[in-house]
């Protein structure tokens, strides 16, 4: 893999400086990209891979096995979506929204197009989590319980209740 | 794999690729707390917070950093409450910083801070003092978009907007107005507890004056093109306010947007910003719940506005709401967040 698989035991703040750019340089644009379709807010996203950065530099120390780092990370960056997840849901308002495009019919074109993760995003966080890490992260069920904290019977059924939902909001859609 | 998977898996490598490599910001990491150790400083140095503004107007406050921000203001708080609202010594005169009771101007701090987390773009940046700052962080304004203002503070204009307390306005003078923030788009309050919600332009009060002017006839131009419309139905009140060019520019953006696609019925333009001046623009309109011209049931018809309320990106992204209206009629609310562009 990349940065972070096999890295030896770094005590000093150098070294867990150098050890968490290293990894930022080789997993940011994935874990970016995990916490984008998570929350639908690029700004939100960044905000959330830096914290998890943040937190891993703090706990490099403290970690005792540097080879499962990027699991560590994935944990952070699924952790902030959720807390994400939460302060918006605390003020109902749109969270920070990206600096980007205007309101113009390309969008709508695209936004036709991507139904199913807009439906995505309208399910329940741990359906979301469950499906975001199954097809766009392309993790095991192993994987996923790990990711998720839960048993893999619980990663089994929470993914096909996920997918049955999704396809009944389509259905709706259409 | 099913169809449903397939397609599932297809969008969000679609959707996850709007971000690119090159976009990604710099990491910026806090000092290393070490085992058990403390944190002695902010986080990242000049250049690299400078770079972060630059790229998206907001700087990257690590975790670490925000809670020492967070612990600073509120502790600055105290000190400032204290300072501000502390009760006048037997004979001696009342502190000059703040007329009216400290309980009177609580209340009017609590109003501006309540606008401003209903009303303002929580990816705009607001320069303010201390305590409005602290009371913004508490209730969960984004942190790294706070610029704290203070004796050792820079200028506000790298903030969007300045929320002119008693303490600003003291610090800053006549420069506020002049060089720093020259318009007002909402105001709570009179006398020394004034609060003013300040629209900041790099180019000062005169700038801004030769600006606003030239954007006020371009929105008149633009809503006048709107009234033109046959696919659009305005109300008295809001063909007025449409040939007044008071409203947010980003509305008949989207208004003609909707009309291509269903006929709308506008009931009113609203704003919801109390003493704003001329740069306070009306940054919600109300539509007819269901516009029978669209042939769509009530529910097909909101489905579709959320739809499209949705896809919108950015500054351009409204919030859409039910609202019942005081003569019992129903209408769809859409709005845009503060600030509102120019143009």
């Amino acid at each position: 893999m990349g940065p972070g698989d096999g890295m030896s035991d770094a005590g000093t703040p150098a070294d867990a400086g150098l050890g968490v750019t290293e990894l930022y340089q080789a997993h940011a644009l994935g874990l970016t990209r995990l916490a984008f379709v998570m929350l639908g807010d690029r700004q939100a996203a960044e905000d959330v891979v830096q914290d998890a950065f943040c937190g891993l530099y703090r706990a490099w120390g403290r970690l005792p096995d540097h080879g499962h780092v990027l699991g560590y990370l994935r944990v952070s960056v699924l952790n902030g979506c959720r807390s994400a997840v939460r302060r918006a849901r605390r003020v109902p308002r749109p969270l920070a929204v990206p600096a980007a495009a205007s309101a113009e019919a390309v969008v709508l074109v695209g936004e036709e197009q991507r139904a199913a993760v807009a439906a995505l995003r309208r399910l329940p966080p741990r359906q979301r989590e469950a499906l975001v890490l199954r097809y766009f992260v392309d993790l095991s069920e192993y994987e996923m319980a790990l990711a998720m904290g839960v048993s893999r019977g619980t990663v089994k059924s929470t993914t096909a209740r996920a997918l049955a939902a999704l396809g009944r909001m389509l259905r709706e859609d259409r | 794999m099913t169809a449903l998977e397939d397609r599932l898996r297809n969008e969000l490598r679609a959707e996850s690729e709007q971000i690119t490599p090159d976009s990604l910001p710099a990491l910026s990491l806090p000092p290393h707390a070490g085992r058990g150790g403390r944190l002695l400083s902010l986080a990242y140095g000049g250049g690299e917070r400078q770079a972060a503004r630059a790229r998206g107007w907001r700087g990257w406050l690590t975790p670490a950093a925000a809670s020492i921000v967070v612990a600073a203001v509120i502790a600055g708080s105290g000190a400032l409450s204290h300072a501000l609202f502390r009760p006048a010594a037997p004979g001696g005169p009342r502190s000059a910083a703040v007329g009216g009771t400290p309980s009177a101007a609580a209340a009017i701090r609590a109003k501006a801070v309540s606008w401003i987390l209903h009303q303002v773009s929580r990816s705009a940046v607001v320069s303010c003092d201390v305590v409005v700052c602290g009371d913004l962080a508490s209730k969960g304004f984004p942190v790294a978009n706070l610029w704290p203002l203070g004796p050792q503070s820079n200028d506000p204009l790298n903030s969007n907007l300045v929320v002119a307390t008693a303490a600003v306005r003291t610090q800053f003078g006549p420069r506020l107005a002049a060089v720093y923030a020259p318009a007002v788009i909402a105001a709570f309050g009179s006398g020394k507890a004034r609060i003013e919600i300040r629209l900041v332009y790099p180019g000062g009060a005169t700038g801004y004056r030769a600006v606003q002017q030239a954007a006020a006839r371009a929105r008149r131009t633009a809503d006048a093109g709107l009234l033109t419309s046959s696919r659009i139905t305005f109300s008295p009140t809001a063909t007025a306010q449409l040939r007044g060019g008071q409203i947010d520019p980003r509305l008949p953006q989207l208004i003609a947007t909707m009309a291509q696609k269903h006929p709308v019925q506008i009931v009113d333009f609203a704003g919801q910003s109390p003493g704003g001046g001329p740069a306070s623009l009306l940054r919600s309109v109300d539509l007819a719940a269901a516009d029978p011209a669209a042939h769509l049931t009530r529910a097909a018809y909101l489905h579709w506005l959320h739809r499209l309320v949705n896809a919108q990106r950015g500054e351009y992204r409204p919030t859409l709401s039910r609202v019942t209206l005081r003569n019992g009629e129903h209408v769809l609310r859409i709005g845009y967040l503060a600030p509102s562009p120019l143009s």
